[in-house]
């Protein structure tokens, strides 16, 4: 790790020094040649500092190298398996709507907090409520059947036959109150936070397509996304494993707590995805941030 | 002679200025005021791309590209018979409920008028005595005639497209007479009077510096302009872009340009205040 850093600190070094060329040499007159040329063989020079500071070696092109250099390793011989993860929540859900409407209202934006049952979008309800409302009729004209019947007296087949319109009247009532309470609005499974919306006042819904995207960013876990089939079966659920951070620069203890039972195919690979518990939950970690995962897996016989 | 030398004196000024500050920043990876670059792209602060429910043929469209819409403005009307006809249907069927409680409950007073002129009984009699059922069933009509009204009208306004928002239309896919599939994205309507600038490729590694509320540089190159702004917001998951992880952050700018259009490119530095 720390020869990576070395690396980024000379890229970026150097990087500050062409721009710094590139500056002065844009602001300057054609009248001062002799300063351009004097600019630039200091430029050079600071360029051969960097070069003198550490020995030559390849400029990484990508920040997985690492994670190369140790599939390079015969992995039968390593005493630990890596793998490049990434940052997900514990809880995350996508929600979609179960009916076709037309969506009256969008009441969160991404990144707001949610509480379990907080109503996020809308639905256009006139239909519905307009269904509800004749339901009612229908059962007040059950229910006046059934009091007339009974005020005058009659037989009991009559009576029964009217209890039961009067019954199937209130369960169609339950099921339209069910039906608007239920398909006219989306709500929040779990305390979490809003992460996409996908959807706007005046458009329309489809049954399964997810507008909402939501987790709880207060517990993250990290997934393997291309532990190789060759090194799965050294890890077991328990190892401890070190979690490198990219973004934070820093290196956190954590634990294997799952093993997927089945493999997805990485480009042409086949991986199973490992998931790791933090130790402690690290300050400014973000959904979808690249790790990498070092276990400590028990050597292969 | 006299030019040479102050050739050199310049240049020795300007190592000992340029290269102190290098040094500097290579030392101190993170240093007390970091800039984070970042492509970014303007987007309108709100986007709708609106369809229908129902399927059928556009009859009206009353508003063409690049029309300024009020909210609640009609944008597109099919062409539904059928559900106005329903409409019609459920009008005639009101009234004629309406009129059968009003010939019920008059029936019923003049039933009571009969019975109490007749004997004189208690009022509790009287309404023993009269079916008042009658008038309670009709009224129980009419509510449900009422509904029905309503019903065909929610399914006649399915037909009907308003706007949700002041915006601009600034797509229209269809002409009148052609067919309309329930769930077409038929209308864009956007916000264009609220331009926001969205990066496009923010590295995971720089997200930890922004924060919300930090100031922004925005140079848009098409207009060849530097606007200020504010991050206002900062996307809580990483979207993959090539092999790299980044962050959509949000920024708006603090004046809205002249001739600043959806879509074009800009080059955003965010200072972090850390």
């Amino acid at each position: 790790m720390k020869k990576i850093n070395t690396y980024r600190a000379e890229r970026r070094w150097s990087s500050r020094a062409s721009v710094l060329l590139a500056r002065t040499g844009t602001e300057s007159s054609p009248g001062i040649l002799l300063m351009i040329s004097l600019l630039t063989v200091m430029t050079l020079f600071l360029a051969a500092c960097t070069s003198m500071a550490s020995t030559p070696t390849p400029i990484p092109t990508i920040s997985l190298d690492d994670n190369n250099a140790a599939s390079g390793i015969p992995s039968s011989d390593a005493a630990s398996v890596s793998a490049s993860a990434s940052i997900v929540p514990l809880k995350k859900a996508e929600l979609s709507f179960a009916n076709v409407g037309r969506v009256k209202a969008v009441d969160v934006r991404v990144g707001d907090q949610v509480k379990a049952g907080q109503v996020l979008v809308e639905l256009d309800t006139i239909l519905l409520e307009a269904k509800v409302k004749e339901a009612e009729a229908n059962f007040a004209l059950a229910q006046v059947q059934v009091n007339y019947l009974k005020r005058v007296g009659t037989d009991e087949v009559h009576l029964e036959s009217a209890q039961a319109e009067a019954d199937s009247a209130q369960a169609l009532l339950d099921s339209a109150n069910t039906t608007l309470a239920t398909q006219s609005t989306l709500v929040a499974p779990f305390n979490g936070t809003v992460v996409t919306v996908d959807i706007s006042p005046a458009e329309t819904v489809v049954p399964g397509r997810v507008i909402i995207t939501m987790g709880d960013l207060s517990r993250f876990q990290v997934e393997t996304k291309d532990l190789s089939e060759r090194d799965v079966p050294r890890v077991q659920i328990g190892q401890t494993a070190s979690v490198f951070i990219e973004s934070l620069n820093e290196e956190f203890p954590g634990e294997v707590i799952d093993i997927s039972r089945i493999s997805s195919t990485v480009g042409g690979d086949v991986v199973f995805k490992v998931t790791v518990d933090l130790d402690q939950q690290p300050q400014g970690l973000l959904w979808g941030m690249s790790a990498d995962v070092n276990i400590e897996a028990a050597k292969q016989e | 002679m006299k030019r040479f030398d102050w050739s050199v004196l310049t240049a020795i000024v300007v190592l000992a200025v340029s290269a102190n500050p290098v040094f500097a920043a290579s030392k101190n990876t993170v240093s007390a005021q970091k800039t984070v670059t970042a492509s970014a792209v303007i987007v309108p602060a709100q986007v709708a791309e609106m369809g229908f429910v129902i399927s059928g043929i556009a009859k009206e469209i009353p508003v063409k590209e690049g029309d300024t819409i009020q909210a609640g403005q009609t944008l597109m009307v099919l062409d539904t018979p059928d559900l106005q006809f329903a409409v019609t249907e459920a009008q005639a069927g009101l009234r004629a409920a309406q009129a059968e409680a009003q010939i019920r409950s008059n029936e019923i007073i003049k039933k009571y008028i009969v019975i109490y002129r007749r004997q004189s009984v208690t009022l509790e009699k009287l309404r023993l005595d009269v079916p008042h059922e009658v008038i309670e069933m009709a009224n129980a009509n009419e509510q449900r005639a009422q509904a029905s009204v309503e019903i065909a009208q929610a399914r006649l306004a399915q037909g009907t497209l308003t706007a949700p928002f002041d915006g601009v239309v600034t797509s229209l896919n269809v002409i009148p007479g052609e067919f309309v599939q329930s769930d077409q994205a038929v209308i864009t309507l956007a916000t264009l009077n609220a331009l926001q600038v969205e990066t496009t490729d923010l590295s995971e590694r720089e997200i930890p510096n922004v924060q919300i509320g930090d100031p922004a540089n925005i140079f848009i190159e098409a207009l060849d302009k530097n606007i200020s702004g504010k991050v206002i917001n900062i996307s809580p998951r990483a979207d993959p872009v090539g092999g790299d992880v980044v962050f959509k952050v949000t920024i708006a700018p603090d004046t809205q340009p002249e001739g600043l259009l959806w879509g074009m490119t800009a080059e955003v530095e965010i200072q972090s205040g850390e």
